[in-house]
């Protein structure tokens, strides 16, 4: 460590990156819980040694230390119990309440739900690193890059966009992260294994030093570190052959060198970073496979795991025929496949080398938007929410990573037959036309399952406990369509909103509870689950509840190249330009402009493909840098490309070799001007939809206090017109406009203002008749007879009505609340509006 | 949601007349005509009819929009789906003859068509051995089989317009 | 011509009355499908409505459509749309109980009224097996039981009352090959060029003699020639003929070729503006011959329906300001 420092004072060598992720490992779910327990367990010693002291302290005699009972229940003062509730809050919050910190940089964020939207969104959240939430908010954005080192470990693709960009990272598909246990699920013997590395190390002739440190520094001898510890040092000549050996070791299941140990021997560089052996053998660090070629091919096992570490060190070959490492020195490892790089979620673009970047980081936020089958046992749960499609398709057009992955299992699209042309007008802007009775004919069909827990012990007060039952009055029938008699709803049974869809009856105020159907759309009654956890009665139930979604203007849908659109119209089938030698009408159509500035070449590839496979009957393999890999396996001979091959596809069953097809106008039948591109795309419906969004009110609830409409849109409230949109309006000189909603549809208000003393709130009206509603109502009251009175001058005389907002009023309140006095200026210079 | 009925595309409501007729009142001789519930079906033929007319110096029709119906039911004012014809006619005839020749005309037109279709479906019967024996009949007869390009190909005339083509 | 595929050339009329019919033929032609759908039991692993749509979907005989009346104009019933004139009920009961999957299809959908039932494609070449369309799959002790009504409708109202797969039209081609011009080119190039269309709308005549041409070169030396020279070669007269200008898909390949050859106007293509191939594929509902007699009667009945009343012509006649405008 010195020797480092004396270095890097030298300026012989570099200082590491911390932001580099061969420096980094993972914390993992069970060392956090491990910590936790630990720092918990040992506060509660604490705790329990002080309550002791303090009793022994107290020298009241009855204490004996003897007495299993009296130790008990001294100890029963400060329960054992608590631990576990700190570690089950830790679980629920992901906060952490400790003293120490534990030495971590945050405190809290370390739960995360697992979101079971789709597949892919649950099936990410198990493979997502993040940075720490203490980076989130620095200002430097140097932890944010995408460094070299994470190459193979980290995908470039998939992280979000905004705020936790490059933070929240995601593992690329081969990587793992080391463990406690090996390959069997035994727990490993770390002590034996150090032991048995150094005594081949030794073997190999590095002097150990333990009896004695070698003096010796690089360049002449390189030191052996081993999980950080100094075990020895090796003459520099030596080590190249060691570390060859160790590599063998490593590969050979006879040996005690575990096969995910890294060997990250740094070279000697002057200027670089510091050289030295330094083995590592710990749990929870990145490792993945990639193939060693520098032993004899015979061998069967030739995958070696390297960590990100020895991999900056290492010369790799990519078989698309980039070399890693220094180019000059002859490789010894090779990729196994160059979509090795790429996290799960990201090999799912076919093509994705064919895309612009951004729009395959896209793709992979939208991929885990998309509706589809959550979880293959739906029927029999009882997530808050799950979105369900009710008509999913296998892709046509999938990489190896799909099948791999059996994600037909969770299928989350259709394969829509989508027109790229600019028709009538509504697929401007990322819009998009549905074809009316494609929907119709079961397109996108999806339910949203949501499940409403009713569990009597909750509710309410204590003292009412368990006096509460699920039971149907006999009295009121009104629900009696919807409710059984138990109470509970039947099933199968549509619930428009405001209708009741359970009843509950609470024994000692002797009245009836039905919760009511909220928000605008109905819902059917699914399934209904009884807990019977306690046996005498029924206390608790979960009502899943479906709702139709089926595609409607404003509903959202993706191609899987992050080319996202809202419907803009549900298009009938007649007015669809249909294609002449097949008669088909597409299914979707999209704006030609979608494509030039994002470049997503793949999504055309995609079409064509698709295209020439459902001609052909089969499915179109889409693996990314797949053609590069046959490159370099056919030697440069055949450099067919794809469009060649994808264009040769569809010229065999008589269609145009670039995908486009003659189109007549389905208002007209006449002849399109020009040959419309048009194929099957995978489309994703994402979770988006206007049901879920829409917002609009006339009138309605106000704020008590401002008089203002109120915000939300679950209380039906209103939309803030801000101060950018003011300044709109401003700009366009539409001063009406303005007025009219920031005065006369907001919180109008007439008031009486003394003009003698310029106060609004020493006014009042004295004639009790005097209607009230005048200051609340919409329209300004016909001049209001002189009946308003000022305490202050008190007199009538100079009382003038003014329109005013309601706010400002307050505002006169607030300061009077000061002790600040607000005078009005009244002149007639502008006639009162 | 606020979604309006599906039937609203096609079912005239009460009250309304399917046709309405209005004059133009700026030129001679050209009126406009509003029907109820159709589309580019009935709007692009007629104007096509009308075309043919040469009394006729202008016809169009539009779909005024395409969501037309959600409007007016809100207004409660015009109905769902306008389509609005304007017909502009040399003074020989009026607006509304010519419209309503031109609907005659394509009446005529659709007979037509009908009968020659008929008695394709009756010589055919869906069996092609039929078809056969009755081109030998029919030679001579106002059905003329045509060699097409193949061989096997025929083609045969069936009076007005229409012609089959089959594979033997 | 079959009893769900027809194919007729459409002449002396212009595309407005082509698309016409199309459109009419897909979104007007009533026919007949499950609209109402009540579920007794239903415990099976799909939905309710999933289910309904499914059965809503399924083809069903409709030769009686025409002739039925919409629900919401039936006077027999009270608009609840449950009589004989505008509707047919069905029933369907399938349990589990064995141990295999029980496939529920529209066999097991029984219909009240023999002239609408599901459509029948068991003639079909499937097999024998063919068991008409799954509404569902049942596993032991799964069960669905539930009444349908179906009533009549058209494809504009739902796309499941819409008769047709599939009708196109296209322009009849003309085609004119330059012979001139395609005599100039070699064999391999004709052949190149017919083969550049993605349809097989040209081919080179088989008929086409092929004379044979042999050079008498054995008494010169090979050497004189440098390299092997062949002994004889074949001289071809190959005509490029249209065998199926049906085929063409005015994907201008050919044009693109002959261009690219440097021969333009080696063809030239006209769509025939006149003149139409129909091509009609029916759900199998009404028969694609019947949806075409059908499709004309629809239309002329909504002409009928836009014709203009009587006492508006006259009040036009007649009117005041009609006179002023003739006689202006």
């Amino acid at each position: 460590m010195l020797q480092k420092l004396f270095s890097l004072v030298d300026q012989t060598s570099v200082p590491d990156n911390p932001d580099a992720l061969s420096n980094h490992e993972v914390l993992q779910v069970g060392q956090l819980i491990a910590m936790y327990l630990k720092d918990k367990v040992q506060q509660w010693l604490y705790k329990s040694r002080e309550l002791l002291n303090e009793e022994i302290s107290k020298q009241s005699g009855k204490f004996d230390f003897g007495n299993v009972k009296d130790i008990k229940n001294l100890l029963d003062k400060n329960p054992a119990r608590q631990i576990g509730t700190a570690i089950e809050n830790l679980l629920k919050t992901g906060r952490l309440a400790t003293q120490s910190g534990l030495d971590l940089q945050q405190k809290a964020g370390f739960a995360v739900q697992g979101d079971r939207l789709n597949f892919l969104r649950f099936l990410s959240t198990f493979r997502a690193v993040h940075r720490g939430s203490a980076f989130a908010g620095a200002r430097t954005t140097s932890v944010r890059k995408l460094l070299p080192e994470a190459w193979g470990f980290l995908c470039p693709v998939h992280t979000p966009d905004g705020e936790p960009c490059g933070l929240l990272n995601h593992l690329t598909c081969t990587c793992r992260i080391t463990s406690y246990f090996n390959a069997q699920g035994v727990i490993k013997d770390f002590f034996k294994m150090r032991l048995s590395i150094i005594d081949i190390l030794v073997r190999l002739g590095m002097k150990p030093s333990l009896p004695k440190l070698v003096q010796a520094g690089p360049p002449e001898v390189l030191s052996v570190l081993l999980d950080g510890r100094v075990i020895g040092s090796i003459s520099t000549c030596e080590v190249e052959k060691v570390v060859c050996h160790l590599r063998r070791l490593k590969l050979s299941a006879s040996t005690v060198i575990p096969d995910d140990l890294e060997v990250g021997y740094v070279p000697l560089s002057f200027g670089g970073t510091y050289p030295g052996l330094f083995l590592f053998t710990t749990p929870s660090r990145f490792i993945r496979p990639v193939r060693n070629i520098s032993i004899s091919p015979g061998d069967s096992n030739d995958m070696e795991l390297i960590g990100p570490f020895e991999q900056v060190y290492m010369e790799i070959r990519c078989p698309d025929g980039g070399d890693g490492g220094r180019g000059s020195l002859p490789a010894t490892h090779e990729e196994i496949h160059p979509t090795g790089i790429l996290s799960v979620v990201a090999n799912l673009t076919p093509w994705s080398n064919h895309n612009q970047s951004p729009r395959n980081m896209y793709q992979c936020q939208m991929a885990k938007q998309t509706m589809g089958f959550s979880s293959q046992a739906i029927k029999f749960r009882t997530d808050q929410k799950a979105y369900h499609l009710q008509t999913p398709q296998s892709p046509l057009v999938r990489t190896k990573t799909y099948s791999k992955y059996c994600v037909d299992e969770y299928p989350s699209g259709t394969n829509a037959i989508v027109a790229v042309l600019a028709y009538t007008g509504y697929d401007m802007e990322d819009a998009m036309i549905l074809n009316k009775s494609s929907v119709e004919r079961g397109m996108c069909h999806a339910n949203i399952y949501q499940t409403e827990t009713i569990d009597l012990t909750e509710e309410g007060s204590r003292s009412d406990r368990s006096q509460k039952e699920f039971k149907r009055s006999s009295l009121d029938r009104s629900a009696d369509s919807l409710i059984d008699v138990d109470g509970l709803p039947y099933i199968g049974q549509i619930i428009r909103p405001n209708e009741p869809y359970c009843s509950t009856y609470n024994k000692v105020k002797n009245d009836f509870h039905k919760p009511k159907l909220k928000g605008s759309e109905l819902a059917v009654v699914d399934y209904v689950a009884i807990d019977g956890k306690n046996k005498k009665e029924l206390q608790k139930v979960n009502i899943r509840l479906r709702r139709p979604r089926n595609p409607i203007i404003g509903d959202k849908f993706s191609s899987r190249h992050g080319q996202k659109g809202v419907c803009s119209r549900l298009w009938p089938d007649i007015d669809m330009p249909f294609s002449e030698n097949t008669g088909m009408r597409p299914d979707l159509i999209i704006n030609p402009h979608a494509f030039p500035s994002r470049m997503t070449i793949a999504m055309l590839l995609e079409s064509m493909a698709a295209k020439g496979g459902s001609l052909h009957g089969k499915f179109v393999d889409a693996t990314p840098f797949e053609n590069y890999n046959k490159k370099a396996g056919e030697g440069n001979e055949c450099r067919t490309e794809l469009v060649d091959e994808l264009g040769s596809m569809l010229t065999a069953r008589g269609f145009q070799r670039h995908g486009r097809e003659v189109m007549y106008s389905g208002v007209y039948g006449m002849e399109l001007t020009f040959e419309i591109f048009i194929g099957p795309v995978y489309y994703q419906r994402l979770r988006h939809m206007v049901s879920d969004k829409f917002q609009v009110r006339s009138t309605g609830t106000v704020d008590q206090v401002t008089r203002q409409p109120i915000k939300g849109r679950k209380r039906g409230g209103g939309i803030r017109f801000g101060e950018m949109e003011r300044d709109a309006m401003l700009a366009h000189g539409a001063a009406y406009l303005l007025h009219d909603r920031l005065h006369k549809s907001s919180d109008y208000h007439i008031a009486d203002v003394c003009s003698l003393c310029g106060s609004i709130l020493s006014t009042t009206i004295i004639e009790p008749h005097k209607p009230m509603m005048q200051k609340i109502g919409g329209l300004p009251p016909p001049r209001a007879p002189k009946k308003a009175f000022c305490h202050a001058c008190k007199s009538s005389k100079g009382m003038e009505t003014v329109a005013m907002p309601y706010v400002f009023r307050y505002l006169a309140a607030e300061l009077a609340a000061m002790n600040i006095k607000m005078t009005l200026e009244l002149s007639n210079a502008v006639e009162e509006y | 949601m606020n979604a309006p009925d599906r039937y609203e595309r096609f079912v005239v409501p009460e009250g309304v007349k399917k046709v309405s007729y209005e004059r133009d009142t700026k030129i001679i001789n050209a009126a406009t005509f509003t029907i109820e519930r159709e589309d580019h079906t009935v709007g692009n033929i007629l104007r096509m009819q009308l075309h043919q007319d040469p009394n006729v110096l202008f016809a169009g029709y539009k779909l005024p929009h395409p969501l037309q119906y959600k409007i007016i039911v809100r207004v409660s004012f015009l109905c769902p789906l306008v389509h609005a014809i304007e017909i502009h006619t040399t003074s020989q005839s009026s607006p509304t003859q010519a419209y309503n020749q031109a609907i005659n005309d394509l009446d005529k037109e659709l007979d037509c068509l009908k009968s020659a279709f008929e008695m394709l479906v009756m010589f055919v019967g869906g069996d092609g051995e039929v078809y056969k024996q009755l081109l030998i009949q029919a030679q001579g007869t106002m059905l003329v089989p045509v060699q097409s390009w193949k061989n096997q190909r025929l083609s045969v005339c069936l009076g007005y317009g229409l012609w089959l083509t089959s594979e033997l | 011509m079959r009893d769900d595929y027809l194919k007729f050339e459409l002449r002396d009329t212009d595309a407005s009355m082509a698309n016409a019919l199309r459109r009419v033929m897909i979104a007007e032609v009533p026919t007949v499908a499950i609209d109402l759908v009540e579920i007794e039991v239903n415990s099976s692993v799909l939905n309710d409505e999933f289910i309904a749509h499914r059965l809503g979907l399924i083809p069903l005989t409709s030769e009686r459509a025409m002739a039925m009346r919409f629900s919401r104009d039936c006077d027999a019933c009270d608009g609840d749309g449950q009589c004989e004139h505008c509707s047919v009920e069905f029933h369907l009961r399938a349990r589990c109980v064995g141990d295999q999957t029980l496939d529920v299809t529209s066999k097991d959908l029984l219909s009240s009224d023999h002239t609408v039932v599901p459509v029948d494609f068991s003639d079909s070449p499937a097999g024998d097996d063919n068991r008409g369309i799954i509404i569902v799959k049942l596993r032991k002790g799964q069960e669905l039981r539930l009444r349908a009504i179906a009533r009549k409708g058209i494809g504009k109202d739902h796309a499941k009352w819409s008769p047709a797969a599939t009708v196109t039209f296209m322009y009849e081609p003309e085609i004119h090959i330059n012979e001139d011009m395609m005599e100039t080119l070699t064999p391999e190039q004709k052949k190149e060029w017919v083969e550049s269309s993605p349809t097989k709308v040209f081919d080179i005549d088989p008929n086409t003699h092929q004379s044979e041409v042999v050079f008498s070169v054995a008494h010169l030396p090979d050497k004189t020639f440098g390299k092997k020279f062949p002994r004889s070669y074949r001289l071809e007269l190959i005509v490029v003929v249209v065998v199926d200008p049906e085929a063409y898909t005015y994907d201008d390949e050919v044009i693109k070729k002959a261009e690219a050859m440097g021969k333009p106007g080696l063809v030239e293509i006209y769509p025939k503006e006149d003149s139409f191939i129909f091509t009609v594929e029916s759900t199998g509902a009404i028969k694609a011959s019947q949806l075409v007699l059908n499709a004309i009667e629809v239309l002329k009945a909504k002409l009928d329906a836009v014709r203009l009343a009587e006492d508006a012509v006259d009040a036009d006649d007649f009117g005041e300001l009609g006179a002023h405008m003739r006689g202006g």
